[in-house]
């Protein structure tokens, strides 16, 4: 996910305005702020929208969503609470399970196959992300990866299945407090495991 | 378990029940706790944050900028080079990287999917505001008229209640004269004079004058005249010693009782005159003597 601190590049000063100065100039109806976020993070909540629903074309339905509900709801926003980008993840994910939740069928497969999608079906845009992020990509990707299986699974049910603790017990058919356990667990490492990832959003 | 660490799951579960609802966790109105509960549940809420970015990312399609400033009502911007995140304390190999000129985000090759809906919605909606108003109209109309017709029933009512009320006071007028006349009548101390027909004209007329004692109330009831001529008429007369007084006109119709009668009678009368006048005004008996009586 990209930095809230500081940025440099050569042409845009835009480029060095923080996530909490774009949302200020969002408060005071500047598009153009909006649209600098949009061009900032719309392509990880693209990410996260496509796995949980596994369609390109509700995924983008729902980034719109979401960056018109930031037009509107700026003023809400409370940076004691989370980082712009935290935010933006977990509006994205709400809208998102709201959408999934409407559906009757998930086609699991289809969410796994645009995971592992060639590059192209992504269309990921390498030419312009940034090497840090890339490397918080793959720290965090690493991460879960390093959680133990049963851990990685009941953190990614509740978060892209947007399932509750009892709805995951249910479906892995486990007792509900060997699921929070698990989860807990899973949380206190990926705290633990992105001391600095974390730093940089606060 | 320590309290700390009681805290701390406390705190996990509880961004994972505001997770699993849908609550935003930046919203300013929602309730605080102390500052170590505030200060994990910020924490772990970061953790959330970053799961995703284990995910590679996806370049939003072609016009989904505009499509953004168009949902927000705003013009589509002149289009920009896009931004490059780089940290600030990022190290030097990665800020000469980083430093390379940013191309503009390639457009996918992915199909959009428009969402029609809220357009085809909008129009449902105008159509039925537009129905509605007319409706609306309608009603509004239908009730002018509605109105303006009990207004001029109301009017025609009062019109009626006012002929009425004016109906009842004749009425009461009436019976009130009658009451007089018939006290007048029947009062011990009523002289009463018959007039008879004068000259062999008239014989079938007959009159009655029915005289209180004071001398001032009188009533005068006569019968069997003969309707007038065009410009004729009847009128009685008071025959004092030194002048005959115009004591009013009667208006007959054929055999139909004529009455009248006053609170005022001239003193010294010795007779009532009753005659045929061909000129309404005179204020002298010219005409026909028709009924006489002395008093």
């Amino acid at each position: 996910m990209p930095e809230t601190g500081p940025i440099a590049t050569q042409n845009s000063s835009a480029a060095t305005v923080t996530d909490g100065a774009f949302l200020r100039s969002v408060a005071e109806r500047q598009p153009e702020a909006l649209t600098a976020l949009y061009d900032r993070h719309a392509p990880h909540l693209l990410a996260l929208a496509r796995r949980i629903l596994g369609t390109a074309g509700e995924a983008e339905d729902v980034v719109q969503e979401v960056f018109v509900h930031v037009w509107n709801n700026s003023s809400r926003y409370d940076p004691s609470r989370s980082s712009v980008s935290t935010w933006l993840v977990l509006v994205t994910r709400s809208r998102a399970i709201d959408r999934l939740r409407h559906r009757q069928v998930v086609d699991r497969s289809h969410e796994a196959a645009h995971r592992d999608a060639p590059p192209d079906e992504h269309a990921s845009p390498e030419g312009v992300e940034a090497v840090l992020t890339r490397e918080r990509r793959d720290r965090v990707r690493r991460e879960l990866e390093n959680l133990p299986p049963e851990q990685r699974q009941v953190l990614e049910m509740a978060f892209y299945e947007g399932l509750s603790q009892t709805e995951i017990a249910a479906r892995a058919d486990l007792p509900l407090g060997t699921v929070k356990t698990r989860t807990l667990l899973a949380m206190k490492k990926l705290r633990s495991a992105l001391r600095t990832e974390i730093r940089q959003l606060l | 378990m320590s309290q700390e660490t009681n805290t701390e799951e406390l705190t996990i579960l509880a961004a994972l029940d505001d997770l699993e609802r849908g609550v935003d966790p930046s919203a300013a109105e929602r309730p605080r706790g102390d500052e170590t509960a505030e200060t994990l549940a910020r924490l772990y809420t970061e953790v959330l944050g970053l799961i995703p970015s284990e995910l590679d990312p996806v370049a939003p399609g072609a016009g989904a900028r505009d499509r953004l400033l168009a949902a927000i009502g705003a013009a589509p911007a002149v289009p920009v080079p896009a931004v490059v995140p780089v940290p600030a304390q990022a190290p030097a190999s990665a800020i000469t990287e980083a430093s390379r000129p940013a191309p503009r985000i390639a457009p996918g090759p992915l199909p959009r999917r428009h969402s029609r809906w809220p357009l085809a919605l909008a129009a449902v909606l105008a159509l039925a505001f537009a129905g509605l108003s007319f409706w609306l109209w309608q009603l509004q109309q239908g009730q002018s008229t509605q109105i303006a017709q009990l207004r001029r029933e109301l009017e025609a009512q009062r019109q009626l209640a006012a002929r009425v009320g004016q109906d009842s006071q004749q009425a009461r007028t009436e019976m009130e004269k009658m009451r007089a006349r018939f006290a007048l009548v029947t009062s011990p101390s009523v002289q009463v004079r018959p007039l008879e027909p004068v000259g062999g004209g008239q014989i079938q007329a007959r009159g009655m004058l029915f005289v209180a004692a004071d001398h001032q109330h009188w009533y005068l009831s006569v019968e069997g005249l003969e309707p007038p001529k065009t410009g004729e008429v009847y009128k009685l007369w008071w025959v004092t010693k030194d002048a005959v007084l115009d004591a009013g006109s009667l208006t007959a119709q054929s055999g139909e009782k004529v009455q009248m009668g006053s609170d005022q009678m001239p003193a010294g009368i010795t007779d009532v005159v009753l005659t045929l006048e061909r000129n309404p005004s005179s204020n002298q008996p010219d005409g026909t003597e028709i009924l006489r009586t002395r008093v």
